[in-house]
Parts: C-alpha cells; sequence; structure tokens
C-alpha cells in the first residue's frame, strides 16, 4: 500500500502537519510510538501514575507498563522529560505558547520574524491561545514581585524588551464558576483551574474532545486531521527505519517509505509513501536518521542540541500560595538576552524532587540572592517540604547556544534495542549559557523577595534537565550547518521534511518552544503541498 | 529479585532521605524503599544489587568494614554526599534515583493508590504538606 504522506510522530508538530495535509486533500498516515490515550477513561490527574519517568501513562515507553521504559544513553544531560502517546509532550506541558524573542529569529533562522507571524496566528487562532484573563494566587504572587523589581506589565505577543506577561496559554479561558456550579460540562466551559496540567488534562469532566481545556494536540490538531477522513493514525507504531532510494538522475536520495514496529506484538510493517515528515522530537528523529543509514556527508543530524538548560528558584512565604491552584503557569517574564522566568505551579511529588535534588547541599554558604541551594534530605529538608502550600516556585528557561558538539547521537557504550541502536543525549553547556542561567536564577530570587518571600532556594540543577529538547535536525541555508532548508525539506533527501521542535536552529531566546515548532510545521506542510501535490 | 542484604541497604538510604519525623511517618513506613528498587529494577534489572554494593563500598570508606545500613545517620550523611558529588554521572546519578523514587513514593499518591482498582485514599503526607489531593476546578482560585 502507498501514501501519500507517512508522518512519524504524533506528538507537538506531527497532527499540525497532518491536519494541514488532510484538509488540501492529500492522504496522510501517522506513526505514534506510544499509546492512544482517552482523557476521560486513562487521566487520573495523579502525580505518579501520570508522570511517573520509569512507568507512569505519560512516559517515554510501550504502553505496556510493566515493560520497562525506552533506554537513552546521557553524558552530561540529566533527568530527560518525554511523552510518548498521541499528543506526546503536549499531554504534560503546561500549556504555555509564546512566541520567540524576534531577534533570535531574525539573526540566526533562514527566515525572518514577520515571515513567521502569519504561522504563528494561524496555530493561535486554531488552537485556540489566548491571554489569561485573571491569575491565580500563585500567579498574581508572581506578578507582584516582577513588578516589585521594576517590571513593567505588558500584553504583547512579540517582545524585544524586559517585561512581566499574562500568559498566552493554549488553554480555553477561566470557566465561570459559582460555588454551586457543578464542575462538569456542559455546566462549565472552560478552563475549571484544577492545577493538572502536567498530568493531562480531562477537564471539564464529560467535555467533548473539542471543548477539553488545554490544547494538547490529541484534543485539537489530533481531532481535526481525522475528521477530514484523509489522516489514518497508528499507535503503538515505532519507526524503526526510513526507507530510501537513488534518485532518478543518481546524484541523490530520496525517501520512500517507513517501516515501524507494533510494540505490543512485535510484528515489524512497512509501507511506502510519496513523502515522510519526521515529527519523532529532537532525539528520536536524529535517531531515526541516523539508524536508517541516510545520507549525512556533513556529520550534521544531531547537532546543535539546546534545552533551555532549566532551573527552578522556590521562595516561602508567610501566606498561603496554592502551587496546586489554577493553570500551572499564568505569568511569566521576559528578559530577551537572557531567556525566560514563570510561576510553575505543580503537586507536592514534583515539589519534592525540585527541593531535594540539584547540586551543592543545603548548608553550604551562599553569597547569591537565594539562600540554600542544592540537595538536602532527613528533618532539615522535611520541615522545608511541609511549606509545600506556602511556596511558590519560579521556572527558569535560558537562551542557551547551541553548538555543534552538543548532540543526539547513536550511543557507543550501549547495546541496541528492539527499535535498533539506541540514541545518546551529549549536552555540556557553553559557559555563557551558564552566566545566563545564573542571571536568571537571581532575577527569579529578587522576584521572590520583593513578592514577600522570607527565603528563597535555588535547585542548581546540574546535570541539564531536558524539557525543551530542540535542534539537532535544524533549519538552515548551509548543508554544513543544517539539515534542512527553509521548507522542512533535507538537503540531502528529497521528500524527507522534518515537522517538530528538531528544526528549530536555535532555542528562540529562551521561551518554550510549542507554539514556534508547531507554526513552522504548519508552514512545512504547506511547502509539502506546494512541491509535491499541487 | 534484589538479593534481601541490598533491600535493607535501599531501604536504609530511603530512609536516611526521608526518615519519620513527629506525625510525618517517613517514607519506609510507606513503603517507598519497596517503589525505588521496583523503578530501578524496571528501568534496568540487576541494577539493586549494583546499587547497594556501591553504597557499602562507599560506607566502607567511611568507617572500614561497615556496610551502608549499619551506620549511624550522620554517616550515612557522609557517604550519601560523597556519592552525590562523585565525578562520575552514574554514581552521583544513584543518589538521584533515591530523592526521585523515593520522594516521589512518598509525596505522590502513590502509597495509597490501587492502579488496578483506581481506588484512591489520601496518603497522609497530603496534609502534612497542605496537599488538597486532585479535584475537577479551584472556583476559588484566587486568594488576595
Amino acid at each position: 500500500m502507498s501514501r501519500d504522506v507517512i508522518i512519524v510522530g504524533a506528538g507537538g508538530g506531527g497532527p499540525v502537519v497532518a491536519k494541514e495535509l488532510a484538509e488540501r486533500g492529500v492522504d496522510v498516515l501517522m506513526l505514534e510510538a506510544g499509546p492512544w490515550l482517552d482523557p476521560d477513561k486513562d487521566f487520573t490527574r495523579l502525580e505518579d501514575d501520570m508522570g511517573s519517568i520509569v512507568d507512569g501513562r505519560l512516559r517515554w515507553g510501550p504502553a505496556d507498563r510493566t515493560k520497562g521504559p525506552w533506554v537513552r544513553r546521557r553524558d552530561g544531560a540529566g533527568l530527560i522529560l518525554q511523552a510518548a502517546g498521541v499528543g506526546g509532550t503536549t499531554l504534560h506541558f503546561n500549556g504555555i505558547c509564546p512566541r520567540a524573542y524576534p531577534r533570535s529569529i531574525n539573526e540566526a533562522w533562514p527566515l525572518s520574524y514577520a515571515d513567521l507571524i502569519p504561522h504563528y496566528e494561524q496555530v493561535e487562532d486554531f488552537l485556540p491561545v489566548t491571554m489569561v484573563d485573571d491569575l491565580a494566587t500563585k500567579d498574581a504572587l508572581f506578578a507582584s514581585g516582577c513588578e516589585g523589581i521594576g517590571l513593567k506589565r505588558s500584553e504583547s505577543r512579540d517582545v524585544s524588551d524586559a517585561v512581566w506577561r499574562p500568559c498566552h496559554n493554549a488553554i480555553l479561558p477561566i470557566a465561570r464558576m459559582k460555588p454551586a456550579t457543578a464542575l462538569r460540562y456542559p455546566d462549565v466551559e472552560g478552563c475549571t483551574m484544577c492545577g493538572h496540567c502536567l498530568q493531562g488534562c480531562p477537564h471539564p469532566v464529560a467535555a467533548p474532545l473539542e471543548k477539553k481545556a488545554k490544547r494538547a494536540t490529541n484534543v485539537s490538531y489530533v481531532p481535526a486531521a481525522i475528521a477530514t477522513g484523509r489522516c489514518e493514525i497508528v499507535p503503538d507504531a515505532f519507526a524503526t527505519a526510513v526507507m530510501f532510494e537513488a534518485t532518478a538522475n543518481g546524484r541523490g536520495s530520496r525517501a520512500r517509505g517507513v517501516r515501524w514496529r507494533d510494540t505490543a506484538t512485535g510484528e515489524v510493517r512497512e509501507e511506502e509513501a510519496r513523502a515522510v515528515v519526521l515529527a519523532g522530537g529532537s532525539i528520536e528523529s536524529p535517531r531515526l536518521w541516523l539508524n536508517s543509514g541516510l545520507p549525512n556527508a556533513h556529520d550534521v543530524v544531531g547537532r546543535y542540541l539546546s534545552m533551555h538548560l532549566q532551573d527552578f528558584v522556590t521562595g516561602f512565604f508567610d501566606r498561603e500560595v496554592h502551587p496546586d491552584v489554577g493553570q500551572v503557569t499564568m505569568a511569566r517574564a521576559d528578559f530577551p538576552g537572557y531567556g525566560t522566568v514563570w510561576s510553575q505551579g505543580f503537586g507536592p511529588q514534583s515539589f519534592s524532587i525540585v527541593l531535594g535534588g540539584g547540586t551543592g547541599f543545603w548548608d553550604e554558604p551562599t553569597n547569591e540572592p537565594w539562600d540554600f541551594a542544592g540537595r538536602a534530605w532527613g528533618p532539615q529538608a522535611l520541615r522545608k517540604l511541609r511549606e509545600y502550600h506556602r511556596s511558590l516556585t519560579i521556572a527558569i528557561s535560558t537562551d542557551d547556544e547551541e553548538i555543534p558538539s552538543n548532540r543526539v547521537m547513536l550511543a557507543d557504550d550501549w547495546g541496541p534495542d528492539e527499535h535498533g541502536a539506541v540514541p545518546k543525549v551529549v549536552y555540556h553547556p557553553t559557559p555563557t549559557s551558564v552566566e545566563r542561567q545564573t542571571w536568571l536564577a537571581r532575577k527569579g530570587a529578587e522576584i521572590l523577595k520583593a513578592a514577600g518571600a522570607r527565603e528563597a532556594h535555588r535547585t542548581n540543577i546540574h546535570p541539564a534537565f531536558f524539557t525543551h529538547i530542540m535542534g539537532t535536525m535544524r533549519m538552515g541555508a548551509d548543508p554544513a550547518t543544517s539539515v534542512v532548508d527553509s521548507g522542512g525539506e533535507a538537503h540531502e533527501v528529497e521528500r524527507l521534511f522534518v515537522g517538530d521542535t528538531s528544526i528549530l536552529p536555535n532555542g528562540l531566546g529562551g521561551p518554550n518552544p510549542t507554539l514556534t515548532a508547531q507554526a513552522i510545521a504548519a508552514r512545512t506542510a504547506g511547502e509539502i503541498a506546494r512541491r509535491y501535490f499541487a | 529479585m534484589p538479593d534481601p542484604a541490598s533491600i535493607q541497604t535501599l531501604r536504609a538510604a530511603v530512609d536516611t532521605i526521608t526518615p519519620a519525623s513527629g506525625d510525618f511517618p517517613g517514607a519506609v513506613a510507606l513503603g517507598a524503599d519497596r517503589h525505588v528498587i521496583d523503578m530501578l529494577e524496571l528501568g534496568l534489572p540487576g541494577i539493586t544489587d549494583m546499587f547497594a554494593a556501591l553504597l557499602d563500598a562507599y560506607a566502607g570508606e567511611v568507617r572500614p568494614g561497615a556496610a551502608f545500613a549499619a551506620l549511624d545517620t550522620d554517616d550515612r550523611d557522609v557517604v550519601l554526599r560523597a556519592m552525590s558529588t562523585d565525578e562520575s554521572q552514574d554514581i552521583r546519578d544513584a543518589v538521584d534515583a533515591l530523592i526521585v523514587f523515593g520522594n516521589g513514593a512518598t509525596f505522590s499518591e502513590w502509597s495509597g493508590y490501587d492502579r488496578a482498582t483506581g481506588e484512591l485514599k489520601a496518603p497522609p503526607t497530603w496534609a502534612s504538606v497542605g496537599f488538597r489531593g486532585p479535584v475537577h476546578g479551584h472556583p476559588d482560585y484566587r486568594e488576595e
């Protein structure tokens, strides 16, 4: 059987490509390595059941949770948070959808920021992405701290100066709720402020997918793609090879299909296609390329990995903060040139790890705006953990430098798994990236103190904590430093495109990458249609 | 299946990270040590025995001939600090595993949740940290 297009990965980007192509009349098969969960039946809102990196429902691993997660080798990389399943990492993302900082696009991309705006608007209108019209307690506290250090409020989506902003989130507006309101659809529509964004969003209860509050792709782009009648989705299908052949003139290669393995039965299948889109994320896309033996003349596939060098600063207050209430992030502060920070809500499990992990020890002296940093255990840590309800955590997302030695490669220190050679994630931040991260951590602590925190803790994460995984299949004009052209098609392989965050040439200046990756995915879909299905 | 002595060693490590204190039950009372071992074994079968051997080897540096489980709290602290600053990422990761999976079980729903039936009994740690458990929404989401 032959398809028009096979998309590998139904995460944040693949479904955007699928919907945009299917609406243009293109026949699409979309493969997803993980399961296809039902928000109403499977999203339990429980931190460990949903989020455990080893056996959570959203883990990077097969649907059968009695089996182990899929292996990643690491060099300089710490925890790697990825989600397998239809919806991918949008299942557990905060829903924050800022645009990139214009300067980071204009200085490093083959496109201008102005070129991107129509594609941003296309995604923002569809999901939709809207500015929150109120703040939960924790976010109002964060905002007061921002104002306390002199940041002005902005409501713009386009930011070039230091400001604080109510977030633009891919979450439906806050529901109108009265104390007696049944928190079920249709009595409520919109976000019920439950605080479970990170565990997948099943709310409002009984709402149809198009009315679920957090607009992960499993409830937005995927249903829209299916509604065309031209998109088939196969879950539990782990792609193991892109099949390719020499072009007619013998001077190059072109993609001709995909081989995959059913993760439940072990059955191997393959199908031909006129074009293939890699959308398995910034680790799996280069792994699949390299395991397929696709050409890589400049050894650039997998390089220029960036990940925002994240960290956390937590403040303790003499008042209730309720970090478990509201959209997990409703306010942010932007510092172009350094990165961005935001209020981070979560449950007590995540809090205990943010407070207990890191580098250094609580009882070591610090000359920084935070009062202690790094690890603690025992009774001292317990006393702080019990202050969960009076704590506000700020997440830090650094404008980290992308360098070729930070990369995803095939592991040279581990055997292959059932899907081929396993990936190895290599990341060592540059001194400039570390300086920016430290600068942002200081700003975070200053914001907390200005908001009234009596003391602050920096997690001081090292090695790096991976959530915003970008680069590795970057877009550019030069095949020596990029994998795909400005239309998303591989320099070295015709009819092979990239549709996930791996296409991003840099870290956008620090803002969360999902919206920009989706905007580029929408643009790439247009290029696929123009080049091969006109 | 890990060696019983290894299980005892991991239990001592988990108890050092998150001990009982006052009305707080402690990780071991909630079974978090079992969770740590389950997660380690699911991720990499056989690693519990290696991890326990590592803890004992470091313990021997603090008190020659002593196993980790035989150390007092202060000496266990010395061992965990030494492992936390080892130049090997794998050894530093071992301490992270204690924190991530030990605290993960202690402060999440894990000790009160039956995955098979979906029955949830709020673990005692939730009340102690001021977490109200999963809800369908918060109409009163903002306090001035």
